[in-house]
C-alpha cells in the first residue's frame, strides 16, 4: 500500500530578534508571507523590544515581552526564552503545528524545549555561528554550546552561505547531509525550505 | 524538585535540605524526582527518591553555568513528564530559578520556590553580577505560586527586598534528621584533632565573611586567656580560607586552631559528637542549620543573635547568643560555656530535646505539602 504523503499546514517560527532592516527580520517575514500566500497557517513568536510597530500581513505575529535586564546577552536570552516557551505552549494548546522553525541561538532554547514537549520536528536556521562572529565574548563558549545542542536536536539546519556550512561542520560537528545552504538573495529559497518541511514531516 | 546541589555535591545547606525533604516526602507516599547537577547524565535511586544527574557545560561564571544547567534540566523534566505526570515543581535558591521557571512555563505546572538566603545578605548587591543574582531571586519570587522562606527574620527580609504578595509568602524552618546522627557508626580519631585535656570548639561551615570566621579567630586569644584548654577546629572550605589561615598565623594560634578542610558526611557527624561546644559566629544567617545539628549531637552552641539563629537557639537553655560581628561577645559567651561543664552538657541535652520536638522532617514535610496544596490551588 502506498504511504500517504502529509502536507504542511501549520508552521511556528521562533525568533529572539525581529527588528526592521535586519537580516533575521527580512528572512522571517518573507518566509511567513510566502507560507501565508500558500494558505499555510504561520505564526511568528518574537521578542518585542518596542522599536518596531510591525504588524503581520498574511501571518500571525506574537510579540512577547520580558522585563529583566540581565548582566549579559546570554543570561538575558536564556530567561527571555521562558516567555517564548510559554507563548508557544499556549499556541500549541489550540493549534497542532507541523514544524517548529527556530532562528539562531537566541531562540534555540525555546525551540528545543517546545520540540521535545510536542514531539514536532525542529528546523534551525543559523544566520551565523558564534565562531564566525569572532568568539570574542566571555560567554562565547556557552553560546556555542547552545548552537551545538540546537544543531544536534534539529531535524535539519539552514545556513546562508558556504562559509557558515564550513563553520557548522568544523565547529559544531554537524554532518554534511543535515545542512542546506540557503541564499535568500536567490530565487526560490522559500520553496527549498518548504521541501525540507515536507521531508521532515514525512 | 530542582536543585543544583544534592549529595554528594554539597556546598551549603541546600543539599542537606533537599536530601532530607525529598526522603521525607517519599516516606509520606509522594513520587519524588530530583533534578540535580552531576558530572555525567545518570539516574540514581535512594530511599524511593529518583535522582537524575544532569551535567552543565563550560561557562565563564556561575550564572551562565546555572542557565545552561537549567535548560538541560528542563528538557529532562519534559521527558520524565511524559511517563510520570508531574503535579508541581519545587525549586531552590537562585541557581534553581532558571530550571524551575522554565519547567513551570513549559509544562504549565505550579511552582514553589524555597529561598534559603539572598545575595543582598550574603555579599551585597554592588555590581552587575550581584545585581543579576538579586534579579534572579526576585524573578523566582515573582514567578512562584508560593514562596517558602526558612526563617522568621528572613521572611521579613524577603518581604522587604522583593515585595511579593503576602498570600504567597510562607515561613517553614529547616529540619534535621536525628537518625543520621544516632546511627552514624564512624568515629573520627579525637587524637588527630586535639590533645586529651583539650576541649574542642567546633566551627562547621563555609569559610566566608558571612559565617563570621574572622570574628571567631579574633575571639580565640581572649578565650584562650581564660580557658587554655580550648582547641578550635574549623571544618569546611571556602573562598577566604587562605586569609583565615594567615590570620590564625598572625595571631600566633597555629597550635590552637586546626583547619580540617572539607569533611565527608560521616566525618562531620562524628566531629559534632566528638566536640565539646559548637560555635556559629555568623554575620548573616537566614536559618543556620548548624544550631539543629549541634542539638542533634547533644552539644551546646554559641551562635550570633541574628536571622534564624535567634529562633533556633534559646539563650541559656540550648546554647548562648553572642552579638553578631563582635569577637569580644563571641569570646565572652564561649568562656561562659567552657567554664561550666555541667551547664554546657545540660544545654546540649536540652538542645536535643528541642530539636526532637520542633524540627523533625516529618513535621516540616507536612507544612511543605500544605504549601504545595496552596500552590496547586487545592485549598482555594
Amino acid at each position: 500500500m502506498q504511504k500517504q504523503v502529509k502536507m504542511i499546514k501549520k508552521i511556528l517560527i521562533l525568533t529572539g530578534r525581529y527588528q526592521e532592516n535586519e537580516t533575521v527580520f527580512d528572512y522571517c517575514k518573507n518566509l511567513a508571507q510566502f507560507l501565508g500566500n500558500k494558505n499555510i497557517e504561520t505564526h511568528i513568536i518574537c521578542f518585542d523590544d518596542y522599536t518596531s510597530d510591525e504588524t503581520a500581513d498574511r501571518f500571525h505575529l506574537h510579540k512577547i515581552s520580558f522585563m529583566l535586564d540581565g548582566n549579559n546577552l546570554f543570561n538575558w536570552t536564556m530567561l527571555m526564552n521562558n516567555e517564548i516557551k510559554r507563548k508557544a505552549r499556549e499556541l500549541f494548546e489550540s493549534i497542532d503545528f507541523d514544524v517548529i522553525h527556530v532562528n539562531d541561538w537566541t531562540a534555540a532554547p525555546a525551540g528545543m524545549t517546545i520540540a521535545k514537549l510536542t514531539g514536532k520536528p525542529l528546523i534551525l536556521t543559523l544566520h551565523s555561528t558564534e565562531h564566525e562572529r569572532g568568539f570574542m565574548k566571555e560567554t562565547s563558549e556557552v553560546i556555542s554550546s547552545v548552537e551545538w545542542w540546537a544543531t544536534y536536536e534539529a531535524s535539519h539546519v539552514f545556513v546562508h552561505n558556504p562559509r557558515t556550512v564550513e563553520s557548522v561542520k568544523e565547529h559544531l560537528k554537524l554532518p554534511e547531509g543535515k545542512v542546506t545552504v540557503l541564499n535568500t538573495k536567490h530565487e526560490n529559497w522559500q520553496e527549498k525550505i518548504e521541501e525540507v518541511y515536507e521531508m521532515v514531516i514525512n | 524538585m530542582t536543585t543544583w546541589e544534592y549529595p554528594p555535591y554539597k556546598v551549603g545547606g541546600i543539599a542537606s535540605h533537599c536530601y532530607d525533604l525529598s526522603r521525607a516526602l517519599a516516606r509520606q507516599g509522594h513520587n519524588v524526582h530530583i533534578l540535580a547537577y552531576g558530572n555525567e547524565e545518570k539516574t540514581e535511586n535512594y530511599d524511593n527518591v529518583t535522582v537524575h544527574r544532569i551535567p552543565s557545560t563550560n561557562a565563564p561564571d556561575t550564572i551562565s553555568w546555572a542557565m545552561f544547567l537549567g535548560h538541560r534540566m528542563e528538557k529532562k523534566a519534559i521527558e520524565l513528564h511524559k511517563e510520570d505526570k508531574f503535579e508541581l515543581v519545587h525549586t531552590h535558591d537562585w541557581m534553581g530559578v532558571p530550571a524551575g521557571v522554565g519547567i513551570k512555563k513549559t509544562l504549565k505546572l505550579p511552582l514553589v520556590f524555597t529561598i534559603h538566603s539572598t545575595e543582598s545578605g550574603r555579599v551585597g548587591v554592588h555590581n552587575q553580577y550581584t545585581k543579576m543574582i538579586n534579579d534572579l531571586e526576585w524573578y523566582g519570587t515573582y514567578e512562584a505560586d508560593q514562596i517558602i522562606t526558612v526563617g522568621q527574620d528572613f521572611c521579613n527580609e524577603v518581604r522587604n527586598l522583593f515585595h511579593p504578595p503576602e498570600n504567597k509568602l510562607n515561613y517553614i524552618p529547616n529540619g534535621v534528621d536525628i537518625k543520621r546522627f544516632d546511627s552514624n557508626r564512624y568515629r573520627v580519631d579525637r587524637n588527630h584533632f586535639a590533645l586529651n585535656w583539650e576541649k574542642i570548639v567546633l566551627f562547621v561551615g563555609r569559610l566566608t565573611h558571612q559565617k563570621g570566621v574572622g570574628h571567631l579567630l579574633n575571639a580565640a586569644p581572649h578565650v584562650l586567656k581564660e580557658n587554655s584548654e580550648a582547641k578550635f577546629i574549623i571544618a569546611g572550605t571556602g573562598d577566604d580560607k587562605r586569609n583565615y589561615q594567615n590570620l590564625a598565623k598572625s595571631l600566633k594560634l597555629d597550635d590552637k586552631i586546626l583547619f580540617t578542610g572539607y569533611l565527608e558526611e560521616k566525618e562531620m557527624l562524628s566531629m559534632f559528637k566528638t566536640s565539646d561546644i559548637v560555635v556559629a559566629p555568623s554575620v548573616y544567617e537566614p536559618f543556620g542549620i548548624v544550631a539543629l545539628e549541634s542539638g542533634a549531637a547533644k552539644k551546646p552552641i554559641v551562635g550570633s543573635y541574628t536571622g534564624g539563629l535567634k529562633e533556633t537557639i534559646i539563650h541559656e537553655w540550648s546554647g548562648l547568643h553572642s552579638y553578631p560581628a563582635d569577637s569580644k561577645s563571641v569570646a565572652n559567651e564561649l568562656n561562659r560555656a567552657l567554664s561550666d561543664d555541667n551547664w554546657a552538657k545540660r544545654m546540649g541535652r536540652q538542645g536535643r530535646g528541642r530539636v526532637e520536638k520542633d524540627y523533625t522532617w516529618n513535621k516540616i514535610t507536612n507544612w511543605t505539602t500544605g504549601v504545595y496544596g496552596k500552590a496547586a490551588g487545592l485549598w482555594n
